[in-house]
């Protein structure tokens, strides 16, 4: 038997909840949304939340962190929010099963918030995690979305996380999307509402190309904490802006392979329901491996004429 | 659909975009959810949002441009920013005559994909080379409100700025709000605070104000048709301030950037190009910090806004602090020219619709009372 999210009264909440009162609210049947109210927000499919607080409390564990992304203890250590973030977003995009639609509603993220303890443990895990100082408290600030597209994307500690899984990853394969976060928060908070990422092509390259980029032997004399974060030679400020420049500049987005995407497929991915693999993600479309060689061609091209120098082939 | 005109500046050729609807979950249109739809056709808009449950729409995408361009590829743009959709197709059909090209396509929407606003664009090419890009067609698939960049720009609340209780006006503000502008028989209706590291800029909307209601601007609230012209030129008056805020203050913290390079400049130890170099450099340090309220993404777009002829983004961000060194004036001038092109007036405000409706509530109003006997 599955237990389905109920999905709270998101008028409700913004009213009613304050710094002093949101850690001890119960929601109660009166702050569920009625079936007429779901499918005006296109919230009306049954929601599979069958061990969502595991996923919250396994994501404070370390070594269920590593098991599940196959990742060394010294690799976590190097970037353990990041990791961390993995460890959610993966899960509960295999967990959940969300259209972009849903997903796109603050509803939904607030009444996971408010659906078993260990969410609201991880929101205070998950905002001391690389804190080295003293502990911080919650605020209602930390855990709830408002109906803004910043929060939903890219603020939120639970939902942003799946809005890196969905955008990075290659239809079925999950790769992508642990590679997204590999490439460091400061690429999966910085860019994620960027334009490129919109573009699937674009997003899956970008992650694999940035996760790929620090590796031995390194092919430019450049690191990806310089090249993301600091401006180049060429006078266009970070990298993701002279990106941009040059995709817009030279027409490139016209020359670039969209995959078209089955929704039958994703639909059928929606119904069903499987333990978390790399390969468990729905098989919608795919892009290329000649359409993502394409595009690591342009960024390395983007790259020299930002002043990076080769080092290896 | 209308007719084309030619303009050829910058080889440009003006073209147009049309957006049909066919089949609403592979069911042919009524008449009636035809006629809906049509309603809004000349502001480029469609509001998928009025028809009841469905799963899939197939819209008939239509693209024309000037015969004169020698267009040889269209490719059709969809974007969803809610969603983070994002699609483009190549438009197959093509029929020519004399005056124009006219590319077709049909493509079907589904609702799983995206919310509130999809936008679609067709850029016209010749041989590779842009000859005309349409202008935006929006379809409303939800009921949420319009999703500007506005929306990850601004913050509104509401609050009751007659009352010092939490979750008012907050505390800051209460002093300059309650005591300095209160002023006999004044209420205002809104409050704008600037934005810091954190925040965003916020729109306080003054619920004391009589009438206002948070509900009006609820997109989980269906307000009747009659009302929606009201809080459209209600949500044009608090954008359009805001705007006018997020300019002043960025432009105040622009215009306090690189005033050793100026001096330089101005001792003519520099060039005017390594000038813009230096200047573009501080204003990136400056807004790379990655605060919500003032980043770099955003100082870009604003600039793209006051400056909509001048391609070369870096230029644009160097012509802002340069104006605001030399030219203030020229500069708020432009302010308010920019906020419209994003909140279309033209696009968001049928004030003829808004007109025709009061009328028509005069005229009952007017034939009631002539039924009325009056006593004399």
């Amino acid at each position: 038997m599955t237990h389905n999210l109920e999905i709270l009264n998101y008028k409700y909440m913004k009213r009613n909840l304050n710094d002093s009162n949101y850690l001890e609210y119960k929601p109660t049947v009166e702050h569920f949304l009625e079936t007429e109210e779901l499918n005006r927000i296109n919230l009306n499919r049954k929601i599979n939340i069958e061990g969502l607080n595991k996923i919250f409390k396994d994501a404070q564990d370390s070594t269920k962190v590593k098991s599940l992304l196959k990742i060394s203890k010294e690799e976590f250590e190097s970037q353990k929010a990041s990791f961390t973030d993995a460890f959610v977003g993966l899960s509960l995009h295999n967990l959940l099963r969300l259209s972009p639609s849903e997903a796109s509603r603050p509803e939904v993220w607030n009444s996971l918030t408010y659906t078993g303890e260990e969410v609201l443990k991880y929101h205070l895990y998950r905002k001391n995690i690389e804190l080295t100082e003293e502990n911080k408290d919650l605020t209602l600030k930390d855990i709830f979305v408002s109906s803004t597209m910043g929060t939903i994307h890219q603020h939120n500690k639970i939902s942003w996380p799946w809005w890196v899984v969905e955008v990075t990853r290659n239809g079925s394969d999950y790769i992508s999307s642990l590679d997204a976060f590999k490439s460091t928060t400061y690429f999966t908070t910085r860019y994620i509402q960027s334009f490129l990422l919109h573009q699937r092509p674009i997003a899956i390259a970008l992650s694999q190309y940035f996760a790929e980029f620090d590796k031995e032997p390194r092919r430019f004399n450049k690191l990806r904490r310089e090249v993301l974060a600091t401006k180049g030679a060429d006078g266009l400020g970070q990298y993701s802006v002279a990106l941009k420049d040059y995709f817009i500049e030279n027409r490139v987005f016209e020359n670039i392979e969209y995959p078209k995407i089955s929704q039958e497929k994703f639909q059928k991915w929606q119904e069903s329901s499987s333990s978390f693999s790399f390969k468990s993600g729905p098989n919608d479309f795919e892009v290329t491996q000649e359409t993502l060689d394409k595009l690591f061609k342009i960024f390395d091209d983007i790259g020299l004429k930002r002043g990076w120098i080769k080092t290896s082939a | 659909m209308s007719s084309i005109k030619s303009i050829t500046k910058f080889d440009i050729f003006d073209s147009d975009i049309d957006v049909n609807i066919l089949k609403l979950d592979n069911t042919k249109v009524s008449r009636q959810i035809n006629s809906s739809w049509e309603k809004t056709h000349s502001q480029k808009k469609g509001h998928l949002n009025k028809f009841q449950e469905w799963k899939t729409v197939e819209l008939q995408i239509l693209g024309q441009v000037d015969a004169k361009s020698e267009c040889d590829e269209a490719i059709l743009k969809i974007n969803c920013d809610w969603t983070n959709f994002y699609n483009q197709i190549k438009l197959n059909n093509i029929q020519k005559n004399k005056n124009e090209i006219t590319f077709s396509t049909e493509y079907t929407l589904n609702k799983n994909l995206v919310s509130s606003e999809v936008t679609f664009s067709i850029d016209f090419l010749n041989k590779g080379k842009l000859v005309g890009e349409s202008k935006r067609f929006s379809v409303f698939v939800d009921n949420r409100i319009k999703p500007d960049i506005d929306s990850s720009q601004f913050t509104w609340i509401f609050s009751e700025f007659d009352k010092d209780t939490e979750n008012e006006i907050p505390a800051e503000y209460r002093a300059l709000v309650q005591k300095e502008f209160n002023l006999r028989g004044h209420k205002p209706l809104s409050f704008f605070s600037t934005p810091d590291s954190e925040n965003k800029l916020g729109i306080h909307v003054n619920l004391s104000f009589p009438g206002l209601d948070e509900n009006l601007f609820n997109d989980n609230e269906h307000i009747p048709e009659s009302l929606i012209g009201l809080r459209d030129l209600l949500e044009a008056y608090y954008r359009s301030n805001a705007y006018m805020v997020q300019f002043t203050n960025l432009t105040f913290l622009i215009q306090a950037l690189a005033q050793a390079d100026r001096k330089k400049y101005v001792e003519e130890k520099i060039s005017e190009d390594e000038l813009e170099n230096r200047v573009v450099e501080a204003i990136n340090n400056k807004f790379d910090s990655g605060s919500i309220g003032t980043s770099m993404e955003l100082v870009n777009y604003l600039s793209s806004l006051i400056f909509p002829k001048e391609k070369n983004e870096k230029r644009r961000v160097y012509d802002w602090w340069k104006y605001a060194q030399e030219n203030q004036q020229l500069l708020i001038e432009r302010f308010n020219l920019s906020f419209q092109t994003v909140f279309n007036p033209l696009k968001k405000i049928n004030l003829e619709e808004i007109i025709e409706d009061l009328m028509k509530i005069e005229n009952s109003k007017n034939s009631d009372s002539e039924g009325e006997i009056i006593d004399s």
